[in-house]
């Protein structure tokens, strides 16, 4: 059984970033220092009526810390935006299986599809450390989210695609209009499912090994209650278990 | 000295605190937060005959105080479920409940079979109460002639002591509860989940794949409260309740209305050492009032 961690955390850092984002740091020294990328954490809100932890993806992990970037869209996600500095706050973690590397992989894109943005950063981050080039592929519907945090990596290029935007330097339309999947050994990606789809219906034309991180409504996050099932060929499968990382044929079959 | 052991089916559990089934998969999970061996007993997660592909998803919606679900039972079948989990279970020092599902009196005694000869199960629990199964699962319980004839088929086929597992789902659980005692039940497990609905009105379309799904958690817990209550006026039998306890206080409210053990569920999806919580609650609820063993307070209320 994989490790994991069950801490009353401190909250060291709590602030909004960008329009309904916000990203925390948690004081978790043994979670941290056993997370990997594309794993997520349960954080427990203690907020009576509201029962189930929110699953949220690592966007960093450093010696003592886990840093979450996540999106307020209902009331769990409120009350977590408006939780303070010091304040304690229970976490579950590092779950999941987290993006897997292949040891012959050189060059890698990853494809971040708005607020699927953030587990990509713990990944651009550890093959840069590798020393594997990446360029990266963002999108979102009208502000972009971390394109600094990535340039600053400095370890490949940077893409922009608004749907909306007006920004002269970003690419009007969909993200996946820019990848050239055949120029890659390797390619992941998070984000919304419809463009989690077309990539991966793009990348299966070149035969581009592409693991995709996707989502579902989730209960206990640890295996138990198969809740938070997604259809995997013929199966249901856990996203919190045998995910939230899959091999983008098993989930999207072409 | 304090006495927290209970009985049922003339089997002692340490503790009355049991897990409840489809919340603590086969235990392992949770031993990472627990000390397994405190617990009354395990119950795990529903084991049929042949492997079940369970429903389309979402299978989970939070509602205010609840969580509705509909899982369907997936599960990779009985075989699966002894080479796999039953090896860990056997490990423990604590007593395990397989809980049944079938869809058909024959697929209920086939899954019993499955487990003769097999060591490490000290009771079954039968599911004829999940509200996500089409066939069998709740219509076995919400009938009192099926309820009978399923309990007796099933007690036939197997020594191993029987808990009956009630739908909440009737307008008189009491006629439920004595068709499962006339049928044979050692023992009975009540509430399974609340039929419950939520929609999503930006989409204008239910939440859950299966439409309607089971409502378990704090918000039921009055209405297992009040049946614990009214079953234990009409039988003899131990009765495990369950359906929203989330603290040592909400056990002592079960022992009070009539359960000898009492099965957390939901409550392990919000906080994972809540069994522990609860018995340390509950050990030092019985050494301030000098209780030195539950049956003082059991079905005290009148």
């Amino acid at each position: 059984m994989k490790k994991m961690f069950w801490a009353e955390a401190e909250i060291r850092d709590n602030h909004c970033i960008s329009p309904d984002i916000y990203a925390m740091k948690i004081i978790a020294p043994d979670a941290a220092k056993n997370a990997k990328s594309g794993q997520f954490i349960m954080v427990y809100l203690d907020k009576g009526e509201l029962l189930l932890p929110r699953p949220i993806s690592i966007y960093d992990a450093n010696d003592d810390e886990i840093e979450i970037i996540y999106q307020v869209v209902g009331k769990g996600t409120k009350a977590l935006s408006q939780m303070q500095p010091q304040q304690e706050i229970k976490i579950l973690a590092p779950l999941g299986n987290g993006f897997t590397i292949a040891p012959d992989t050189k060059k890698a894109a990853l494809v971040g599809g708005g607020i699927g943005t953030p587990p990509l950063y713990y990944l651009a981050k550890t093959l840069a450390q590798a020393k594997i080039s990446a360029d990266i592929y963002l999108g979102f519907r009208t502000t972009p989210i971390l394109a600094e945090e990535f340039r600053a990596l400095n370890n490949g290029e940077v893409h922009i695609a608004l749907e909306n935007g007006t920004d002269d330097n970003a690419h009007k339309g969909f993200i996946t209009d820019l990848i050239a999947s055949q120029n890659y050994d390797q390619i992941f990606s998070c984000g919304p499912e419809p463009m989690l789809r077309a990539l991966a219906a793009l990348t299966a034309r070149t035969s581009t090994p592409t693991q995709v991180s996707m989502e579902q409504r989730m209960a206990c996050g640890i295996g138990t209650c198969v809740g938070c099932v997604i259809k995997a060929g013929a199966q249901y499968t856990r996203v919190c278990c045998e995910g939230p990382v899959f091999d983008a044929k098993e989930v999207f079959p072409q | 000295m304090i006495d927290t052991t209970v009985s049922i089916a003339g089997i002692t559990l340490k503790s009355p605190i049991v897990t409840a089934s489809g919340t603590f998969g086969s235990g392992q999970e949770y031993a990472q937060f627990n000390d397994l061996s405190r617990l009354g007993a395990i119950t795990v997660k529903g084991v049929s005959h042949e492997p079940w592909l369970g429903n389309p998803p979402p299978r989970i919606a939070e509602t205010h105080g609840g969580i509705l679900n509909a899982v369907g039972l997936q599960n990779p079948g009985a075989k699966a479920f002894i080479e796999k989990d039953l090896p860990f279970l056997r490990t423990l020092d604590t007593k395990v409940i397989v809980n049944l599902c079938g869809r058909t009196v024959e697929d209920y005694v086939a899954v019993a079979r499955d487990f003769e000869g097999v060591e490490g199960v000290h009771f079954f629990e039968l599911n004829i109460s999940c509200p996500n199964v089409k066939a069998g699962g709740m219509a076995m319980g919400t009938d009192p002639k099926m309820a009978e004839e399923v309990t007796r088929a099933v007690k036939r086929a197997t020594a191993t002591p029987l808990i009956v597992k009630l739908s909440p789902n009737v307008t008189d659980i009491t006629l439920i509860a004595k068709a499962a005692e006339a049928g044979g039940a050692d023992a009975l497990c009540l509430i399974n989940t609340l039929l419950g609905m939520k929609i999503d009105i930006h989409k204008k379309k239910p939440i859950l794949g299966n439409k309607i799904g089971g409502l378990s958690g704090p918000a039921i817990k009055p209405v297992a409260v009040r049946m614990v209550y009214q079953v234990s006026k009409v039988t003899t039998l131990p009765i495990i309740g369950t359906g929203g306890a989330a603290t040592w206080e909400d056990a002592i409210e079960f022992i009070m209305a009539g359960a000898t053990a009492v099965s957390v569920g939901t409550a392990n999806f919000t906080n994972p050492r809540v069994v522990t919580d609860i018995l340390d609650g509950l050990v030092a609820y019985m050494q301030n009032q000098k209780i030195k063993n539950l049956s003082q307070i059991k079905g005290i209320i009148e």
